[in-house]
């Protein structure tokens, strides 16, 4: 009887295991999906910052934000539940994934042939623009916007540790010393007490910058310097990657960001 | 004696295979292409349920169009002979190539994320544009063709296949609309005579042929954001064949092999 019973249940489960591993047009999944299906979650490394509004907006212990909310959708498009690890930087978001302990990293992760060489990337799925945090009284004639090379300068750059601008910066500003700050409050103090000329970031981080504080204004580059920032996805999950490029490009993911990114006010 | 002749076979055997399994660079294939090279034929899936011209053409049991044609170029420059199974719908030629039946499947196929959950994709060597089959008078003014998301009045009925990912697809650019499902384009076509249906939703081609001879039918132009990225579907136990077929799709764009290839079945 237990053995039957036992038997009974093993058919059982197997029927519903077999039936859950069906995609909505009842074709069976791939290995790398089927992973995550029969798991039952997504793990997306999310790196939470301050600075990272509207992408990451930290509420209490929540998170929120366009990051958080592509997650979200991404997950319930693969019929799975959301687990979010919170990175500490940027390159912790794409170890975490790296270490095969999240899936993905939404997280205004920069596509460097350096990262790459452990992770894969998606297609961007934002244009992010940059700019220089500088003293109004800066003498800005010593920069230009539209040229791959910003200043031939020796100026010296804050940027944030732990970030693909570090590399950026590298390129940029060939002739610079790279100031290298652990959040852009600390990189303010250093612009503050000139251990920095100007401060290199994206332009949301600029913007909230400089409306609170009338001595600074934010240098912005022009159209060569603009960040596309991916989704990172682990190196063990190709199909995975496939899905999402598919995913981002295909009309609903199109719509679903076009009404995140509203619901946000993100341009 | 024969013992002589069977080490020689085996000799000459091992080192034919041997040739034949390096590139014309004399380098070794990659695993997932020389698993193909070794068996001798690449296994290509194709919906013959129906002619979808000029990608699908059935003459009889007879298959050819520009996905077989694509598929044997494919097959030529892998070294190997083309091997096609027909698959009954576009769905079950997925399922051949997701259940590893197949490598790959070549066959008008729309590169949908929901397919994704069980193949790869290529890169698109498509881009079909959708349109909207209507009456002359079809009155578009109101609508803003060039949005993702095109806002019509709540009873207006838009048909497509049943089944098909054109019939989801209504859902998401239309949204107010009524996506009504259709089994037989022909009767779809006279749903549309009839005031039953305001609008079918189709590829070009299919609608190029819908409204041929139906002199009060046009074909009603969306904008680019309504395009299907047509692609070539691949085991996902194959991915250096899949890396290799975007190379060789990205390299033949605009060559001499491919405009012939799509000036034989006239797609431009």
């Amino acid at each position: 009887m237990k053995k039957f019973l036992c038997k009974a249940s093993l058919l059982i489960c197997m029927s519903a295991t077999c039936f859950a591993l069906e995609s909505p047009l009842g074709l069976p999944y791939s290995k790398d999906i089927k992973s995550l299906v029969k798991r039952g979650d997504l793990r997306v490394a999310i790196y939470a910052d301050s600075s990272l509004s509207p992408f990451v907006i930290i509420n209490g212990k929540q998170l929120e934000g366009y990051n958080v909310d592509m997650a979200r959708a991404i997950a319930a498009e693969l019929g799975v539940k959301l687990h979010i690890d919170r990175a500490t930087s940027y390159n912790d978001a794409v170890a975490l994934v790296a270490k095969g302990k999240d899936d993905i990293a939404i997280s205004n992760v920069t596509a460097t042939p350096q990262r790459a060489l452990s992770v894969f990337f998606t297609e961007p799925y934002y244009s992010m623009p940059q700019g220089l945090i500088i003293q109004k009284n800066f003498d800005a004639s010593k920069l230009n916007a539209n040229t791959r090379v910003v200043s031939e300068e020796s100026l010296r750059i804050g940027v944030e540790a732990e970030s693909a601008y570090v590399y950026y910066v590298s390129l940029a500003f060939p002739h610079a010393t790279v100031v290298a700050y652990a959040n852009l409050n600390q990189g303010l103090k250093d612009l503050n007490n000139n251990q920095c000329d100007a401060i290199f970031v994206d332009d949301f981080s600029g913007e909230q910058v400089i409306a609170g504080e009338s001595a600074l204004t934010l240098f912005r580059l022009g159209d060569v310097h603009i960040d596309p920032v991916t989704m990172v996805v682990s190196s063990e999950k190709p199909q995975l990657l496939n899905w999402l490029n598919l995913y981002l490009n295909s009309l609903e993911g199109k719509v679903t960001q076009a009404t995140l990114k509203q619901k946000v006010q993100l341009p | 004696m024969k013992k002589f002749i069977s080490t020689v076979c085996l000799f000459m055997g091992i080192s034919v295979t041997g040739l034949a399994q390096q590139t014309s660079l004399g380098l070794p294939h990659a695993k997932d292409i020389q698993q193909i090279v070794q068996r001798g034929e690449l296994r290509v899936a194709i919906c013959a349920d129906s002619s979808v011209p000029p990608f699908i053409i059935m003459n009889g049991n007879q298959l050819s169009g520009y996905d077989a044609d694509l598929s044997q170029v494919i097959a030529t420059h892998l070294g190997v002979k083309l091997h096609i199974d027909q698959a009954s719908s576009y769905d079950e030629a997925v399922s051949f190539v997701a259940s590893d039946k197949d490598d790959i499947a070549d066959s008008n196929l729309t590169a949908s994320y929901e397919r994704a959950f069980s193949v790869f994709f290529t890169n698109p060597y498509y881009i079909m544009p959708l349109v909207l089959v209507a009456k002359n008078n079809f009155d578009t003014s109101n609508f803003q063709m060039a949005q993702e998301v095109i806002s019509t009045s709540s009873s207006l009925n838009i048909s497509a296949l049943a089944n098909s990912s054109n019939l989801s697809y209504i859902k998401v650019a239309f949204p107010q609309a009524i996506a009504t499902p259709y089994t037989d384009l022909s009767d779809a076509v006279q749903s549309v005579k009839n005031n039953e249906y305001d609008a079918i939703l189709l590829d070009k081609f299919t609608a190029q042929q819908a409204i041929f001879g139906e002199g009060s039918l046009s074909i009603f132009k969306l904008g680019p954001a309504h395009m299907d990225p047509l692609a070539i579907a691949v085991s996902v136990n194959r991915p250096q064949l899949l890396m290799w077929l975007n190379a060789y799709l990205a390299s033949a764009e605009g060559q001499a092999e491919q405009t012939a290839l799509k000036r034989k079945v006239r797609l431009e």
